[in-house]
């Protein structure tokens, strides 16, 4: 019986020895960290080019390959004072361990319920803020799975490198509508109560238009659950449903006797459930050290892919890459684990034959190890 | 002297320009007057000199640069506008960030001030600085970079990557912060300068006092403030903010306005708050200055009387001096007067 870790790395050598890795943008100011015991074992790398980069991934086969969403004049001099930090791609990290969901497994494992909800969660990122508040276009927003169980969003374009961390750091306030202020939104009194209208720009705007979407659906109960308003006041407002609506079109908000208090509550209640979380560290970290898309994750098996459409990636299955040459395995763990089109069903102590793909899985994962 | 000669000469240094050119040292149009007049850094004029020592020392201690730009003579106008770009020379030479901290800061505090009163510029020097304002539009990245504390982005309208600056005071808050990090960039840069200059920073390094500026509130000197003749409710209101406790608004606004009244310095009154949780040296700040009517409307806040403070429920532990006074600092100003009083005696 081969040991675990060395059954990885040859199929992971084998695996390099047939495909190249693609160069990140301007490799040749990009620092480099590989890792087989831990994620990361060396830093300080550089690359001239893709040819050098590939030799060394195939002369040492790490299980973790990362580049630097920043840029360097020097990406191999250390310490890090001493590379002459330039600029920093600007990076979203989502991670399914980061949300609530319902599924019960143990957090080194992920299933379609964990895995669609954090997919749902980039896309709104994309849909909701990156194009339509920061104007990024489609095509300026590259999606990479992470090898694992998420995603990380790699945004190149020359100005946003250009963000310093407390930039960064106010992009990812706008996203968490950490801050928010009704007040500074426009809310006031002008005789009767204003504020921000349904056609607003930013927030206000945003959370106007959510409302008016709630009332408009009619149901008092519904309301009074996601706008956080009390029960008699969300009657009030539906009752009154037209108006109301009105009147956010012009950002008139005492179209019914409800207090502003009340108003403000929704509306800080409506901008959380509006938020998206994202790993603040790998954003505001300019000299983070990030998988590199097209290299595979050791502890999958999984290829880091470019996405082309998020809404339709199915994670457990497009980042297949390993063969499907028959490998006999042995349980460790009872689990069942979606890969591809089938269900793997692992039980402890029990052997089966596996495509060489799910054998590493299972391997990788804890949950068998190869005869 | 050699800049008189030159003003009088090409007579193109109206004094109403010039001034401009003083309040904001940073304007393209003030670049364009500084490159003509063709200042020489190996013999300066000693006057430019000592203006711009003073002025690091001034912003370093006092938070305070105070150009002058009232001047109808165009030498003290033209000394001012040479001493800008001279005084952020010994500050970055002094290599000590406190003191490049501190002054970047004040000199950002001074344009803000000007622009308060005249905010029609603040568009074009908002271009001076590199960023361009176009009919009221930001680019995201660079609002984000310099977003002041009380615009965060998140209360902005944002579009399609732009930010649009409603209301002027942002702007003017943006173009003071867009202002601080400029010359904190500046300064933070090795400069290749005659030597004297070298020697004139460590003078300045020595010479600041930083006492005056800051530290810990223990360390303070508050020059005539004594707290310990402090009234019990402030006192009581102090160790509640040093026990860092969060602070509800009515009793931060009264011992914020007590000790501003106390003509305690601005920093010193920061430090007290430093415990409180979620404490925000900028925000603090911003709130002290609003509260002195640096800020915002322009009116300085009194402290509330005794009268409010036991409706509010602040007033703890009175003691026998309060049955006679109405207000929380008249006791403390009766307190100071006897102590004032035996100290003459005793040392009578
Ligand atoms: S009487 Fe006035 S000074 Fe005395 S404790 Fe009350 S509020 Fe403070
Ligand atoms: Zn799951």
């Amino acid at each position: 019986m081969e040991p675990s870790k060395e059954y990885l790395r040859r199929k992971l050598s084998e695996y390099y020895d047939k495909h190249s890795v693609l160069a990140p943008p301007r490799i040749d100011q990009r620092e480099f960290g590989a890792g087989s015991d831990k994620k990361i074992d060396f830093r300080h790398l550089a690359f001239r080019d893709e040819n050098t980069m590939n030799t060394y991934i195939r002369t040492s086969v790490p299980l973790y390959i990362s580049y630097s969403a920043g840029y360097y004049e020097f990406p191999d001099k250390r310490p890090m004072a001493r590379k002459n930090w330039q600029s920093a791609d600007l990076i979203f990290d989502l991670d399914a361990d980061e949300y609530e969901t319902s599924c019960d497994h143990d957090a080194s494992m992920v299933c379609d319920i964990c895995m669609s909800r954090v997919t749902e969660e980039a896309v709104r990122l994309v849909e909701d803020f990156l194009i339509p508040d920061f104007g990024f276009s489609k095509g300026e927003i590259i999606s990479v799975f992470s090898g694992n169980r998420g995603y990380h969003l790699h945004i190149r374009r020359e100005d946003a490198q250009q963000l310093s961390q407390q930039g960064r750091k106010e992009l990812l306030d706008y996203l968490s509508s950490r801050g928010l202020e009704p007040n500074a939104l426009g809310f006031r009194m002008e005789g009767h109560l204003r504020g921000p209208s349904t056609a607003e720009k930013g927030w206000g705007g945003k959370i106007a238009r959510h409302l008016s979407k709630l009332i408009a659906g009619g149901d008092a109960k519904e309301l009074a659950k996601k706008a956080g308003v009390g029960l008699p006041s969300a009657k009030r407002i539906i009752a009154n449903k037209h108006e109301v609506i009105n009147g956010l079109e012009q950002g008139h908000w005492d179209k019914v006797n409800v207090r502003r208090d009340s108003w403000e509550r929704a509306f800080k209640h409506v901008a959380a459930s509006l938020s998206v979380k994202v790993d603040q560290g790998v954003t505001m970290d300019v000299s983070r050290l990030i998988r590199l898309p097209t290299s595979i994750h050791g502890g999958t098996g999984f290829v880091a892919c470019y996405i082309r459409n998020l809404g339709k990636f199915d994670p457990l299955k497009d980042p297949i890459v390993l063969g499907t040459s028959v490998e006999r395995v042995k349980g460790l763990k009872d689990m069942d684990v979606r890969l591809g089109d089938e269900t793997i069903e692992f039980r402890a102590g029990k052997e089966m034959d596996l495509p060489e793909y799910a054998a590493y899985y299972g391997c990788a994962k804890g949950l068998c190890v190869v005869e | 002297m050699r800049i008189t000669s030159l003003a009088r000469c090409f007579r193109i240094f109206d004094i109403n320009r010039l001034s401009y050119c003083v309040r904001y040292p940073f304007s393209s149009r003030t670049k364009d007057m500084v490159k003509l007049l063709k200042f020489d850094l190996e013999s300066p004029d000693p006057l430019v000199v000592e203006r711009a020592k003073q002025r690091v020392i001034d912003g370093v201690e006092r938070n305070l640069v105070e150009p002058e730009t009232q001047s109808r003579n165009d030498k003290i106008l033209i000394r001012e506008m040479l001493a800008f770009p001279l005084a952020k020379i010994l500050a970055s030479l002094s290599g000590d960030s406190f003191v490049k901290r501190r002054y970047a800061r004040a000199e950002a505090n001074a344009l803000r001030r000007f622009l308060e009163k005249e905010p029609q510029f603040a568009s074009q020097l908002s271009a001076d600085l590199g960023v361009p304002i176009t009919e009221g539009f930001v680019p995201f990245v660079a609002y984000a970079n310099a977003a002041p504390e009380q615009y965060k982005l998140v209360n902005a309208e944002l579009d399609s990557g732009r930010v649009r600056l409603r209301r002027q005071e942002t702007l003017v808050e943006f173009v003071a912060e867009l202002f601080r990090q400029r010359i904190e960039e500046d300064i933070a840069k090795p400069m290749k300068v005659p030597k004297r200059y070298t020697s004139i920073a460590a003078e300045i390094k020595g010479e600041v006092n930083r006492d005056k500026a800051y530290s810990s509130v223990k360390e303070m000197n508050l020059g005539p403030v004594t707290t310990s003749e402090f009234p019990p409710c402030i006192t009581a209101l102090i160790e509640l903010a040093q026990s860092g406790a969060p602070m509800a608004h009515q009793p931060r606004f009264t011992l914020s306005t007590f000790l501003i009244n106390a003509n305690m310095p601005i920093d010193p009154i920061i430090e007290i708050f430093r415990p409180t949780p979620n404490f925000n040296e900028n925000k603090t700040r911003y709130y002290i200055e609003y509260s002195m009517g640096k800020k915002g409307s322009g009116t300085k806040y009194s402290a509330p009387s005794c009268e409010k403070m036991k409706f509010y429920g602040t007033c703890v532990n009175p003691d026998a001096l309060c049955g006679r006074i109405k207000h929380p600092l008249s006791y403390y100003i009766v307190k100071m007067r006897s102590k004032k009083q035996a100290g003459d005696k005793s040392g009578a």
